[in-house]
């Protein structure tokens, strides 16, 4: 899993490529939670992510939680086909902002 | 079929999961799917790895993966045997996914994801081991 980092505005944008997975699940949770923990604005954009498991899942939980209790925001865009499918087997399309594209992504954390 | 004997490091299990994928995409799982039974295998296995002995025991388990085209499409059969603690997974509660985020639990998502992904688990704990059985038929239209 590899994430580059680009600021927009007042957001930055996460661009993460590869599995977020067990074994690569403490490494995306410092690389995707360091702005929010400061109360940042996050896009994250899941298009190159194809393999997102319950290690991964829990990062973006982690994310949304911290965005929340830090008054930052996070969003994520992009989503291929199975992973979305992850998240909304799992409820997670429900406490995660999840958007088509990056416009919209960043419009969603006010970026 | 596969049978691997996996040790408990995260090298060995990401060496596991890689098996277990080339081995589904060779019998011809399509790459969503192969992604989906990825998934439960890594759910099934890091817990195994991770949990089913004390910290820093060393110990393998046997992994098991049958994929085979039939009638009604590929049918996918994954069995994990192991001489640890007893544990059934299908004993676990499970999430509510329809918690607001406040509410959501950090984890627990790992068997939710395993019981949605697949038609069939199967818990049994026989002569000091745990066997865990799940199946999933990947429907082809033909």
């Amino acid at each position: 899993m590899d994430v580059t980092t680009e600021q927009h505005g007042g957001a930055v944008i996460h661009r993460v490529s590869g599995r977020i997975d067990t074994g690569t699940a403490a490494d995306a949770e410092r690389k995707l939670t360091a702005e929010v923990r400061q109360g940042g604005r996050v896009a994250m954009d899941m298009s190159q992510v194809a393999y997102v498991s319950s290690a991964g899942l829990r990062v973006v939980l982690m994310a949304a939680k911290l965005a929340k209790a830090n008054r930052g925001a996070v969003s994520l865009f992009g989503l291929q086909a199975p992973v979305r499918e992850v998240f909304t087997m799992s409820g997670f399309d429900k406490v995660v902002t999840i958007r088509d594209d990056q416009a919209s992504a960043l419009a969603a954390v006010g970026g | 079929m596969i049978r691997l004997h996996c040790a408990r490091d995260p090298e060995a299990v990401e060496g596991a999961l890689d098996a277990i994928e080339a081995h589904l995409t060779a019998a011809g799982a399509e790459a969503g799917e192969a992604m989906q039974l990825r998934l439960v295998a890594e759910e099934i296995v890091t817990n195994i790895a991770r949990c089913a002995w004390p910290q820093g025991i060393e110990a393998r388990f046997q992994v098991e993966l049958l994929a085979e085209p039939g009638p009604e499409g590929l049918l996918v059969r994954l069995t994990t045997i192991d001489d640890g603690q007893p544990f059934d997974p299908t004993a676990q509660d499970m999430p509510d996914v329809e918690a607001e985020l406040e509410d959501r639990a950090i984890g627990g998502l790992g068997m939710f994801l395993v019981r949605e992904m697949t038609d069939a688990q199967i818990y049994a704990r026989e002569s000091g081991e745990n066997r865990f059985h799940v199946e999933r038929l990947f429907r082809r239209a033909d």
